[in-house]
């Protein structure tokens, strides 16, 4: 089967809504996720993330509004998507008394797929997660972190296109939150969509190009990681510039150039970092660059401001704990 | 309030104040009226209907308890362990006798309360004639002794057991196997007059007898047969009551002493695997690769319902069985003059006999392999959340179902063996006396129709109702077979409705796991 298109979307929501009696889980909920994309999807506890991920992984039916996985509906052609999607569930959804590569052969043959076939993926996807040495032992004697592993891999033993991943890094520790992240790369690299969720908005950030901000039931933001911290309205962009010390000849002669809105000094004295806001329209980073060196001043660091994600989060949802 | 009993208490406290308690004791006192309408009606009709009355209710009291020991009692700390909960009540300042009488005492005070709800119903009996009041406290007695060390043998399987599913098959395989053992003991003088071992083994032969004969009438069945004889004037405290207390009373001190033993760090029973490993000394047992064709039935056929292991070790009890019962049948008209066994033990009278033996044992059998296979086929899936992966498959439900069916049908393959050669046996019988053969297949196929129809629908009322109750629903849905079974007989029509009512509800039930089983996958 050919790979969808890139930027093609492989997920699609368009007014989606879902209650549990009378609390409105999903209200008009709306987005789309590109084709070998990673897409974060984050949001506060019980803003809704869950539910959108059982009712992508086909578990649970959408009440209105419609859904799309590689064009198919995900009520209608439920089984199609299933062969297409790899869910991963928040818990650990595992038969203990299995070993390893039984638990993965089993999901394989669940998935149709011939001895011969299964073997190879099997080999693949311990290689890829790094639990080939432990492919014979019992699931339930393995650490949280390899249960982890483990559950990922047989997510990927029928080679699915989709990833949904509901809190994959949730109660590991630093090592295997970073390596598992690596091995997300990895299958990004290999073609893969990945739908994440997750609370753990640094990785995130590095991770995901795109992301989708849930709050009580509502998108609050979709779109690429790179606009959402983006700072500036869009027409204005804001910099930092550091010089190796303070030098006010060089502040006024950027005071002074066109387009320049606002030139703040340093917050601290001797510390020689000034934020620049300017029109992107009028004034161009080279220009800065330029006016800085002819003034005399020494550059140490030039950059545009970047929100963190954790303060793009803070700022779209809000407080408190959904009634 | 101590320590000791703090637990004990707030389990009592809760116990009192659930409703669904409170809806136990209302149906089941509900039922014994409706029973005691029914014998008093029937009164005129019916030698002593008191008695009568009370054997329905005692045989329903037996039945239930011993069900719930499988099921209830034997869930009293494995729970615990299955939830991650136990290291936390052990952290606390409870000790394990806290932790024994706060989780397993509490449970036998449910069940003995639920015997002393139905005392002054039930003393009415002897308003109705055939029964003393004596006879009442001693069955009474009998059946709470019996409560008493059931509830403490499945307490010491629970802690041993590191699941809920192994102190089942713990406590079960005691209850179920200790009447054949008892019987083999007793059967030993038997064994002791047989050609070869004539006079070598007769002192060993007569102690094993002896045990046995003990043994035998440490039965609450026995016992209840004696207490039940017309005119019964003996003890109400018999070798009985004295050894299930005693036996209890071990039993609750061995799970005593071994708790911190089975559930520390290193617990008896922990591999989590019962299966032979491909690696092991029995890797002939050990499952091989995935049927692609049925993985799901793969993986119940060895992970749930233990395996080739499991399943040869029913295979050589059931053959056992099968091969005493025919033994006995042919043995049983020895003694007979030539006139009589020509007229009474022809052969086809010891085939007929040895047949429908047979058949009774299998179907007992199967009755109890498809309760138990009910119970824990769904909810193991939920109770182990590993629903959802099996939901995610590219199947329907129904699909994921029928696999899972497919792979309890390959467990059930001994029984199965044994009712065919039950079927066998009758097939000769008949082809050896065919003068009545047409009323006789009529009859069988009635009473055979009946029996599967009751088992089938047994197995899914355990397994619908494993889908809404963490514990209890084996034995619920038996109380409610044998509830619907026993109005069916009442009014004398029951042998012709009641597989009309199996094959209209079996559909019905499964319809209704299917939306179950979606509605849990979405929410687990």
């Amino acid at each position: 089967m050919n790979p969808p298109p890139l930027d093609s979307p492989v997920i699609q929501i368009e007014n989606l809504r879902h209650l549990y009696k009378t609390h409105i889980a999903l209200n008009t909920v709306s987005f789309t996720v590109a084709a070998r994309s990673i897409h974060g999807f984050v949001g506060p506890n019980g803003a809704g993330k869950t539910t959108t991920l059982k009712i992508l992984a086909t578990l649970l039916r959408p009440q209105q509004g419609k859904v799309e996985v590689f064009g198919r509906n995900v009520v209608s052609g439920r089984n199609e998507v299933r062969r297409k999607i790899g869910f991963m569930p928040d818990h650990f959804s595992m038969y203990r008394q299995m070993s390893v590569f039984e638990y993965l052969d089993f999901f394989g043959a669940a998935y149709g797929l011939g001895q011969t076939q299964r073997d190879k993926i099997i080999a693949d996807v311990l290689a890829l997660t790094d639990m080939t040495a432990r492919k014979g032992d019992l699931i339930h004697a393995l650490s949280r972190g390899m249960q982890q592993r483990v559950s990922l891999a047989r997510v990927l033993v029928h080679d699915p296109e989709l990833l949904l991943l509901d809190e994959p890094a949730s109660g590991l520790d630093p090592r295997a939150r970073i390596e598992l992240m690596e091995i997300l790369e990895e299958l990004r690299r290999l073609g893969k969509t990945i739908f994440i969720s997750s609370h753990i908005l640094s990785e995130l950030a590095t991770l995901c190009d795109h992301v989708t901000i849930l709050d009580r039931g509502t998108v609050r933001y979709t779109g690429t990681v790179r606009d959402l911290t983006a700072s500036g309205d869009g027409d204005t962009a804001t910099f930092q510039l550091t010089l190796a010390k303070v030098h006010p000849p060089s502040a006024e002669a950027l005071a002074g150039l066109p387009g320049m809105q606002r030139v703040t000094a340093p917050p601290l004295p001797g510390e020689a970092r000034y934020t620049l806001v300017f029109d992107r329209a009028q004034l161009a980073p080279n220009a800065i660059l330029r006016t800085v060196l002819e003034s005399g001043g020494e550059i140490l660091a030039f950059g545009e401001e970047a929100r963190h994600l954790n303060q793009a989060f803070m700022d779209l949802t809000e407080p408190g704990v959904r009634a | 309030m101590s320590a000791l009993l703090a637990l004990f208490v707030r389990s009592l406290r809760l116990h009192v104040r659930s409703r669904a308690v409170a809806v136990t004791h209302a149906g089941l006192v509900g039922f014994i009226l409706l029973l005691l309408f029914v014998s008093h009606g029937t009164a005129s009709a019916v030698g002593a209907p008191g008695l009568s009355f009370f054997k329905w209710v005692m045989l329903l009291n037996l039945a239930v308890l011993t069900l719930a020991a499988v099921s209830y009692f034997a869930s009293a700390i494995t729970e615990e362990k299955e939830e991650g909960t136990l290291g936390l009540l052990q952290m606390t300042n409870l000790d394990p006798l806290a932790i024994l009488l706060g989780k397993s005492t509490t449970r036998l005070c449910g069940a003995l309360l639920l015997l002393l709800v139905q005392v002054p119903f039930t003393l009415l009996a002897v308003t109705l004639g055939g029964i003393s009041v004596h006879q009442i406290v001693a069955a009474y007695a009998t059946v709470g002794a019996y409560t008493f060390f059931l509830a403490n043998l499945a307490l010491l399987a629970s802690v041993l057991a590191p699941r809920t599913s192994v102190a089942s098959l713990l406590t079960g395989g005691f209850i179920f196997l200790f009447p054949a053992f008892v019987l083999a003991m007793q059967s030993a003088p038997a064994l002791a007059a047989l050609p070869h071992l004539r006079g070598k083994a007769d002192a060993a032969a007569a102690l094993l007898a002896h045990w046995g004969k003990a043994l035998a009438e440490a039965s609450p069945f026995e016992r209840l047969g004696e207490v039940f004889v017309t005119g019964f004037s003996g003890s109400a405290l018999s070798w009985q009551i004295w050894s299930n207390l005693g036996g209890g009373l071990i039993c609750f001190v061995l799970a005593w002493a071994l708790f911190d033993v089975t559930s520390g760090e290193r617990r008896l029973f922990a591999s989590g695997r019962l299966v032979p490993r491909a690696d092991s000394r029995f890797a002939r047992f050990a499952p091989e690769r995935p049927w692609l064709i049925s993985a799901i039935a793969w993986k119940d056929f060895h992970f749930l319902h233990g395996g080739r292991l499991v399943m040869i070790v029913k295979s050589v009890v059931y053959a056992a069985l099968c091969a005493w019962l025919i033994w006995y049948e042919f043995r049983a008209f020895q003694g007979f003059s030539a006139a009589v066994a020509a007229n009474v033990a022809t052969p086809a009278a010891r085939f007929a006999s040895a047949a429908s033996g047979i058949a009774s044992w299998m179907f007992f059998a199967l009755a109890i392999e498809l309760g138990v296979i009910g119970s824990r086929i769904l909810q193991d899936e939920v109770r182990n959340k590993t629903l959802t992966g099996l939901a995610g498959l590219p199947f329907a439900m129904k699909h994921i179902v029928l696999m899972k069916i497919d792979g309890a049908k390959r467990a059930l393959y001994p029984v199965l063996c044994g009712l065919v050669l039950a079927a066998v046996g009758a097939f000769c019988a008949l082809a050896m006396n065919p003068g009545n053969a047409s009323m006789s297949v009529l009859f069988a196929g009635l009473v055979v129709g009946y029996v599967w129809t009751q088992i089938w629908l047994f197995a899914h009322v355990t397994a619908r109702l494993s889908l809404r109750m963490r514990w209890g629903a084996l034995p619920l849905s038996f109380a409610v077979c044998f509830f619907g079974n026993l109005a069916g007989m009442i009014m004398c029509i029951g042998i012709f409705l009641a597989p009309i009512v199996a094959l209209i509800l079996v559909p019905t039930l499964r319809e209704s796991i299917y939306s179950r089983l979606e509605a849990l996958a979405a929410e687990d």
